[in-house]
């Protein structure tokens, strides 16, 4: 039976939405962002509050605790900044998430130049990296990490249809935090995601993020 | 915090420009990463502004395959008056529904999207497009003759009435 068009577009595109893993995972890009936030905002806002109780003239030992609360809690940010590679596991989890996912490359290319020269669209080179010996290029695709825009490269299949997935992104710190980089005498570093092992590590400027087929 | 509401919302806008349930979900993961970067812009409604990033983001994606071009249509003969809700009288069976948008290109399926869910009127359609409102009357009233002409889409006032309003 007719209907209207502009009823039937509506109910057509109501009834599409995200699945709830989907939604979960855009949630926990908006609180990982929040917290950082957060974070960065604390000492302004503790701040805030301890201007009144100055004012009000607190007796000694109020004035000792809330210092004492200060420098607590300036070791404890510091504690948590320092905490090693505190993006590594967000990493690895991307890369696992579309790693598994397959999704068709945009480029079919076996030839590491002819590849870096398929991704136009880039503001970066793809480049070559002594941990990469063995990785014989298969293709690739424009991808993101952490949101910022990356190459997806996959390797050619092996005998058994293994493949691994390797990414390439510009490396920028504030977004993917400290990361290992080789040439600094650093070891690369290994994250496990749903049972697959990811190698990340900085050269050139470039972060790679490499998965190990097992 | 953008709530599931919007966000599916965003969704649903992504899903009319790509008609590609994966695209549409990484175009949203997208826009919000781009939108949580510092400095994160103070905007009371985020939406307007995400819609945005999807739009431009999509258009960056086809841009190197040319799937999606912005034509120049020619605004002679067209009446002045008129407006997005001469789509109004257009009825279709359910049943062809997905169908007519699988002949419809990306800037089609995208203007009946803002019309019929967003509830957008002309001006900000073409507000939201980045087009000038006769550009858009033209490509609204070739999209109205491109819908009737398929087998899926009638039309309520052919045996009298008015399209224009």
């Amino acid at each position: 039976m007719s209907k209207s068009l502009k009823s039937e577009l509506k109910d057509h595109y109501q009834s599409a939405k995200l699945s709830e893993k989907q939604l979960a995972r855009l949630s926990s890009l908006q609180k990982l962002n929040h917290q950082d936030k957060m974070a960065e905002v604390e000492p302004i806002t503790k701040l805030s509050h301890v201007m009144p109780f100055s004012k009000r003239m607190l007796p000694s030992w109020a004035l000792a605790c809330c210092f004492l609360l200060a420098i607590l809690s300036f070791y404890l940010i510091q504690w948590r900044t320092e905490e090693p590679w505190p993006k590594a596991d967000a990493i690895a989890a991307e890369v696992v998430y579309n790693h598994l996912k397959q999704r068709p490359l945009d480029f079919v290319e076996s030839d590491f130049r002819k590849l870096n020269q398929s991704f136009v669209q880039l503001d970066f080179n793809l480049q070559n990296s002594a941990l990469l010996d063995n990785f014989i290029y298969g293709g690739g695709r424009y991808c993101s990490l952490l949101s910022i825009p990356a190459a997806q490269i996959r390797s050619a299949k092996g005998s058994q249809g293994e493949y691994e997935t390797l990414y390439q992104v510009d490396y920028r710190e504030s977004i993917f935090g400290d990361l290992p980089k080789p040439l600094e005498g650093e070891s690369s570093i290994v994250r496990y995601h749903k049972g697959v092992a990811v190698e990340i590590w900085v050269d050139k400027g470039i972060l790679f993020a490499k998965t190990h087929s097992i | 915090m953008i709530e599931e509401q919007d966000l599916n919302r965003l969704y649903r806008y992504a899903l009319s420009l790509s008609a590609d349930a994966d695209l549409a979900y990484d175009l949203v993961h997208g826009a919000i990463g781009r939108f949580l970067e510092p400095p994160m812009p103070e905007l009371e409604d985020p939406i307007p502004y995400l819609m945005r990033s999807i739009r431009n983001a999509f258009i960056d994606i086809k841009r190197r395959d040319t799937r999606y071009q912005h034509e120049v249509y020619d605004d002679e003969g067209l009446p002045q008056d008129y407006d997005i809700r001469a789509l109004e009288s257009l009825s279709i069976d359910q049943k062809f529904i997905t169908q007519l948008l699988n002949q419809l290109n990306s800037q089609e399926r995208e203007i009946l999207y803002l019309w019929a869910v967003e509830g957008y009127s002309t001006s900000e359609v073409a507000d939201l497009l980045n087009m000038p409102k006769g550009t858009l009357l033209s490509k609204i009233y070739r999209l109205r003759n491109r819908l009737l002409s398929t087998a899926f889409v009638k039309d309520a006032l052919r045996n009298g009435g008015s399209y224009y309003v």
